[in-house]
C-alpha cells in the first residue's frame, strides 16, 4: 500500500496531546476584545482599521524591523517603550476623578467613554450587564461635579466627540465589525437626543474604521456609509445642524479632525505614502509623504499641533488579517516634518487629544498605559498594568483618563488626571 | 452576543477546535503554541460571528484563515528578532505518538520545519486539510498561481529527505 503525504500528515497530527478546552475563556476574550474595541472606536481615539485585533500571544520580535519595515524613516527622535519614565502622581499628574467597575460583566459598567473639549468626563453603563448592550444609560460628570445619568436611545454606541455644541454618540451599529448605522446627538442645551439627519431627512451613515467624527468644531468630515476595508472612502463636508447638506470633499483612507484643523491619509489598511493637512476655515492644505514604506497604514490622529499615523509593520500582506495593533507611531508637525518615532511590537489602541498621546500595549514586560508629551517630548508608564476590559477613552486639552484592571481582570478602574 | 448566541458559539468552538489545532501543530510544531493559535482563531470568530453570519461564510474555513494568519504574524514576529525558531518549538512540541514511527514522524516534522511559513502552510491546507488551489489561495490571501508555485518549491525541498520521496511524488502527480 503506498501511503500518501495526506496519511503522513494526519498520522503525525494524531499524536494529539490532552487538550483542556473551557470555551467560555474564548467568550470571554472575545468580549473583552469586542468591549474594547467598541470603546477604541468612541472619542477621538485614532482611526482604526477595528475589527478582529492583533494577535494577543506572547509574542518576541522588533516591530517593524523585518520585511515590511519603513522603507525610509523619518529622522525623527526614535523612542520605544523602554524609554519611558514611570509617571509620579502630583509631579507630572494630578488626579481629578477615579471610576471604578468591578465584575464588569456582571455590573455592565460604568465605563468612561471620553473627556469633552471642556472637561466633562463622558461615562456610560448597561443597567443590564453587558450582554444587554441596548439599554444603557449616559453619565456626564463635569470637573469637580457629581455624575448626571441620563436615559440613552436604544442601541446607543460609544461617544464620538463633540460638534459644535452637541455631544455625538454612535448608533450601536454591528459591533463585530466597526460598521456604525447612524449617530445619536445629544444637544446639551436642550437636554434632548436627536437622530443625526441630512437635509433629505436621511440618517448620516458612517464607518469608524475611517476614523472618528469630530472634536469641537460645528463643520464636520464625515463618511457616509461603510469602508470597512478599505483602501478609501468618499469624505463629506456637513455639520450637525438639522438640514444640513453633506458636501463631498475628499477621497481618504483614515481621517481626523480637531477643531478645524483636519488630517486625512491616501489608503486605509495598504500602504499610504500620502497625508494631508487642511484648516476647513483657512482652506490651506499641507501634504507630506509620512514615509512609512509598504507598512499597512491603521490611523491617524490630531493633536494641537501635531499629525500622528499609525502603521502595522509586521502584519504581512493578507488583506483579510486587520488589526488596531500597530508597531510604529510617527509624529509629525502640521507641515509634515517628522518630531518622533515610537516603536513596539504590539501597540495599541493609540489616543490623540490635544497635548498628549496615549498608547497601551500588552507587551509581556511592557504592559500598560503610556502617554507621549507632543510639547516637551516627555515619554511616561501611566500604569504597568492593562486591562482587557477596556478601551481607548481619548482625552481632551490636558486631561487624560486611563484604565487599569481590578478585581482579578473582571473589573476595572479609570483615572482622569490634568496632566503636568 | 446574547446568551443564545454564546452557547451556538460555545457549541462550534467545541466542534471546531481539535482540528483547528492539529492545523496549527503541522503549522508550527508546537503542541502549545498550537494550542494559543487556535484560541486565538476562536476568539477571532466570536468577535466577527454576528457578521459571519449575515455574509453567509463558512465559520469554519474563517476560523481556519483566522488560525493560518495568526500564524504568519506570529513567524513574521518571531523572525524580527528571535532565531533560530522552529527548531527549538518543534523540538519541545514532540509528544509521544502512537504507532507511527517516531523517526518518520520527526522526518516529516523536520521537513515541513525547512520549508517557509507560506510554504508550510501551503502543504498543510492542500495536504491535510484537503483544501484546493483556490480554497488555499483565499486563506493564504495571494493568488492561485501563487499556491501552485508555493506548493510545487515545497514538495520540491520535502522530495530531498529520503523518506518523503514516495509521498512527495504521489503528491506531485496532483498538482
Amino acid at each position: 500500500m503506498v501511503e500518501t503525504l495526506s496519511e503522513r500528515l494526519h498520522a503525525a497530527a494524531d499524536g494529539t496531546p490532552e487538550d483542556h478546552f473551557d470555551p467560555a475563556t474564548v467568550i470571554r476574550a472575545g468580549r473583552g476584545r469586542v468591549l474594547r474595541r467598541r470603546a477604541a472606536l468612541g472619542g477621538a481615539a485614532l482611526a482604526t482599521l477595528a475589527v478582529v485585533g492583533g494577535v494577543p500571544l506572547a509574542l518576541a520580535g522588533g516591530g517593524g524591523d523585518g520585511d515590511g519595515a519603513p522603507a525610509s524613516p523619518p529622522p525623527a527622535e526614535r523612542l520605544t517603550l523602554d524609554d519611558a519614565s514611570p509617571a509620579v502622581e502630583g509631579r507630572d499628574y494630578v488626579v481629578e476623578r477615579t471610576v471604578r467597575s468591578a465584575d464588569t460583566e456582571a455590573s455592565g459598567g460604568p465605563f468612561v467613554r471620553g473627556i469633552t473639549p471642556d472637561g466633562t468626563t463622558v461615562l456610560q453603563r448597561y443597567p443590564h450587564g453587558v450582554e444587554r448592550t441596548q439599554e444603557s444609560e449616559v453619565g456626564l460628570a463635569p470637573p469637580g461635579g457629581e455624575v448626571r445619568w441620563l436615559a440613552a436611545p436604544p442601541g446607543l454606541g460609544n461617544y464620538a466627540g463633540t460638534a459644535g455644541a452637541d455631544l455625538v454618540f454612535e448608533d450601536g451599529g454591528d459591533e463585530s465589525d466597526g460598521s456604525v448605522a447612524g449617530f445619536w446627538l445629544f444637544e446639551a442645551q436642550r437636554g434632548r437626543w436627536r437622530a443625526w439627519t441630512d437635509d433629505r431627512g436621511s440618517l448620516v451613515m458612517f464607518d469608524t474604521s475611517a476614523g472618528p467624527v469630530a472634536a469641537g468644531s460645528d463643520q464636520v468630515l464625515t463618511t457616509n456609509g461603510p469602508t470597512f476595508q478599505g483602501p478609501r472612502t468618499q469624505l463629506f463636508r456637513t455639520s450637525t445642524a438639522p438640514g444640513s447638506a453633506l458636501a463631498p470633499f475628499a477621497t481618504a483612507g483614515n481621517v481626523a479632525q480637531r477643531g478645524t484643523t483636519y488630517a486625512y491619509t491616501d489608503t486605509l489598511a495598504r500602504p499610504n505614502h500620502e497625508v494631508t493637512v487642511g484648516d476647513l476655515a483657512a482652506g490651506r492644505t499641507v501634504s507630506f509623504d509620512p514615509h512609512t514604506g509598504d507598512c499597512r497604514q491603521i490611523g491617524v490622529g490630531l493633536a494641537a499641533d501635531a499629525v500622528v499615523v499609525t502603521t502595522n509593520c509586521a502584519i504581512g500582506d493578507d488583506p483579510n488579517a486587520m488589526t488596531d495593533i500597530v508597531d510604529h507611531i510617527d509624529v509629525f508637525d502640521l507641515d509634515g516634518r517628522p518630531l518622533a518615532s515610537l516603536t513596539g511590537d504590539q501597540l495599541g489602541p493609540v489616543a490623540t487629544s490635544d497635548r498628549w498621546l496615549t498608547v497601551k500595549t500588552r507587551e509581556e514586560g511592557r504592559a500598560g498605559v503610556y502617554a507621549y508629551s507632543f510639547d516637551d517630548g516627555r515619554l511616561l508608564r501611566l500604569t504597568d498594568r492593562e486591562s482587557s476590559y477596556t478601551g481607548d477613552a481619548a482625552g481632551a486639552g490636558d486631561r487624560l483618563v486611563w484604565e487599569r484592571p481590578v478585581d482579578g481582570d473582571h473589573g476595572v478602574a479609570f483615572t482622569v488626571a490634568r496632566m503636568r | 452576543m446574547r446568551r443564545r448566541d454564546d452557547q451556538e458559539f460555545a457549541d462550534f468552538a467545541v466542534a471546531a477546535r481539535p482540528r483547528l489545532r492539529r492545523t496549527a501543530y503541522l503549522l508550527s510544531g508546537d503542541w502549545e503554541l498550537a494550542a494559543d493559535l487556535a484560541q486565538e482563531a476562536l476568539v477571532r470568530v466570536y468577535v466577527a460571528w454576528p457578521r459571519l453570519h449575515r455574509a453567509g461564510e463558512g465559520v469554519h474555513a474563517y476560523a481556519r484563515r483566522c488560525a493560518v494568519s495568526a500564524w504568519i504574524d506570529w513567524t513574521r514576529k518571531r523572525s524580527n528578532r528571535e532565531l533560530p525558531t522552529s527548531a527549538e518549538v518543534l523540538d519541545r512540541g514532540q509528544v509521544e505518538g502512537p504507532a507511527e514511527p517516531l523517526a518518520v514522524r520527526d522526518e516529516l516534522m523536520g521537513a515541513l520545519r525547512e520549508l517557509g511559513p507560506r510554504q508550510r502552510a501551503c502543504v498543510v491546507l492542500r495536504y491535510y486539510d484537503d483544501l484546493g488551489v483556490a480554497d488555499t489561495a483565499r486563506v493564504l490571501g495571494c493568488t492561485e498561481g501563487t499556491v501552485k508555485s508555493q506548493t510545487a518549491k515545497a514538495l520540491a525541498s520535502l522530495r530531498r529527505h529520503l523518506e518523503l520521496r514516495d509521498l512527495v511524488a504521489a503528491a506531485e502527480g496532483g498538482l
